[in-house]
């Protein structure tokens, strides 16, 4: 044990308060924040995902917005109770924090496990800062690689560059190549593919058949694919949550490995992550029903076949894959498919940026998160280590969500035409947070020249703003 | 790196492969489904062949929902597999018969 360590064992042990004496100890508190951070974070992973399963079919009126949400939260909570059988393991994709069974490892478990629980809280911290920055853009990013990247982040802070898992052995996919980096390149081009060859075939076979006739039968169909990609969501994602605590209940001894998850811990992800996608990234579900390509029922329905079946046959293969890039790909490849329907590429490529950068930058959220709780912690003792970070989140997603009620994007105006400068909600605004919060961000991905449409609904105003309007010549 | 690769293209193509079978073939089916109810509507529900309204089919809505029963068993063997997968079993496809055996 170092002297710090020494140090910080000592403060642990001095008896404080009152609270202490009827068990409340340091560690429980410290573990309740990390059940509590864990928890709001599965409620960002609910409504950052709503869109995937539910964006075509509120976009094409399949389904009513409300009833759109309502059944996807209801099918994520039958979902996540489905799940019975949960790795504990989630982390072991990109780091080594745990061995291949589960167990967390034994350097970390110094001072009642604080080493763990501070790495769960800051990467749970940069995860949760990322995902409500992205919605706040109205940008879908894949929650799982946000979750990935923050834990990498306050991995690397607290056992070095070795504690992550860059690569896999030989043709095992894993790490941060094999997991994250790879499917994120190949997913959504197959999702594309499959996408863009069914509607094409779909526009040829019905090409004598009268469009209400068309609308009309693909809309009922496409309850059946929202179902099937909302249930899948349900089993596949509320699991990370669960497993992420149980890892920290093991850690403080609270739990027994071998015991697989407390029936509590699922109750509490299940409902969670049913809550925050019932909630709805409505910013998102604009941006991916409407802002990306103008989707028909025909267009919807293919879209989330193809995601369905690219969901659902990469998981039999093993080959991990993010759900929002593969709905993301299906969508454009719609798009793509049909004769004479244009595709947004600004937006595309504004979506395409912050994929890139998801990992990096809730890496860098999550890394400062633990450079924070680590010195508050030495000063001041873990539990106000564990606060500062807690605290540091709750200002950022409180700032964020106040930024957001600006321009508040809704079911009542989630139809608002795309281009229309007049919506509430519009397209333009959102545009105008991102260039206040990343100030060169519209500059990034605007190829206003390439794009089939005018494209520069987004940026445009931003432009202005950054006193930038000589460029952009928008006609909105 | 190149291990990796090759393991991400070897999955990749599967994926593909089977992706536009199943994934861009029920939007097919479903397409054929609608093409049949507007050839038994007739009438307006197709477009205009030398400006003559179609003539109605008996068999039309027959067929649609013979194809729609089809889209819905797929559906529900969807919904099947990711219930089984939830509960711990594995499904195993020999041919195109799946197998389920609990892991």
């Amino acid at each position: 044990m170092t002297a710090k360590s020494l140090n910080m064992s000592e403060k642990l042990d001095q008896p404080r308060n009152d609270l202490y004496d009827i068990g409340v100890t340091p560690q429980l508190v410290l573990l309740a924040i990390v059940v509590i951070t864990a928890l709001a974070f599965d409620f960002t992973n609910g409504f950052h995902d709503t869109a995937n399963a539910m964006a075509t079919s509120i976009a094409t009126k399949a389904l009513t917005p409300k009833a759109a949400v309502s059944l996807c939260a209801a099918l994520n909570l039958v979902g996540a109770f489905l799940s019975v059988e949960v790795a504990i393991t989630v982390t072991n994709a990109v780091i080594r924090i745990q061995d291949a069974n589960g167990a967390p490892k034994p350097e970390l478990l110094a001072d009642g496990g604080f080493p763990l629980l501070l790495i769960l809280i800051s990467g749970l911290a940069g995860a949760i800062i990322w995902n409500i920055l992205t919605w706040l853009w109205g940008l879908p990013s894949s929650s799982s690689h946000a979750l990935f990247g923050g834990l990498v982040g306050s991995t690397v802070m607290s056992l070095g560059w070795s504690g992550v898992k860059w690569i896999g052995e030989g043709n095992h996919l894993d790490g941060i190549v094999g997991k994250v980096v790879l499917p994120a390149l190949f997913s959504p081009v197959i999702a594309c593919l499959v996408a863009a060859i069914g509607t094409r075939l779909v526009y040829r076979i019905t090409e004598k058949v009268a469009a209400r006739y068309l609308d009309v039968g693909f809309r009922r169909a496409q309850v059946g694919t929202a179902a099937l990609l909302s249930l899948s969501h349900g089993t596949n994602d509320a699991q990370k949550t669960m497993g992420v605590i149980t890892l920290a209940l093991v850690a403080t001894q609270h739990w027994n490995l071998d015991d697989g998850i407390p029936f509590w811990v699922k109750v509490a992800c299940a409902f969670t992550i049913a809550l925050g996608t019932f909630i709805g990234g409505w910013r998102i579900i604009r941006t991916m029903g409407k802002g990306l390509v103008e989707i028909s029922p025909p267009q919807g329905f293919t879209a989330d076949s193809s995601s369905a079946a690219v969901i659902l046959i990469s998981s039999q293969l093993g080959f991990a894959l993010s759900t929002t890039h593969v709905a993301t790909g299906s969508i454009l490849g719609t798009g793509l498919g049909r004769k004479g329907a244009s595709v947004r590429w600004s937006v595309a490529g504004r979506m395409g940026i912050a994929w890139l950068i998801t990992l990096p930058l809730s890496g860098m959220v999550g890394a400062i998160c633990w450079i924070l709780g680590h010195w508050v912690g030495l000063w001041a003792g873990q539990t106000v280590g564990a606060f500062a970070v807690t605290l540091v989140l709750v200002l950022a997603a409180g700032y964020m969500y106040m930024h957001s009620r600006r321009n508040a994007v809704g079911h009542h105006n989630i139809h608002d035409d795309w281009d229309s400068p007049a919506s509430v909600g519009d397209s333009a605004q959102i545009g105008v947070a991102a260039a206040e919060v990343v100030e060169d961000f519209d500059h990034i991905g605007r190829p206003a020249s390439e794009a089939i449409t005018p494209t520069d609904d987004i940026g445009h105003p931003a432009a202005e703003i950054l006193g930038d309007s000589g460029e952009s010549g928008g006609d909105t | 790196m190149i291990g990796q690769l090759f393991a991400a293209f070897d999955s990749a193509w599967r994926v593909l492969i089977i992706g536009v079978i199943l994934g861009a073939g029920v939007p097919i089916l479903v397409a054929f489904a609608v093409k049949a109810l507007a050839w038994g509507a007739g009438g307006e529900a197709e477009l205009l062949v030398d400006g003559e309204p179609a003539k109605a089919h008996w068999a039309g809505k027959t067929i649609a929902t013979a194809i729609f029963a089809i889209v819905i068993l797929i559906v529900l063997a969807g919904i099947a597999y990711i219930t089984a997968h939830g509960l711990g079993w594995v499904v195993t496809f020999e041919g195109m018969v799946p197998k389920i055996t609990h892991k």
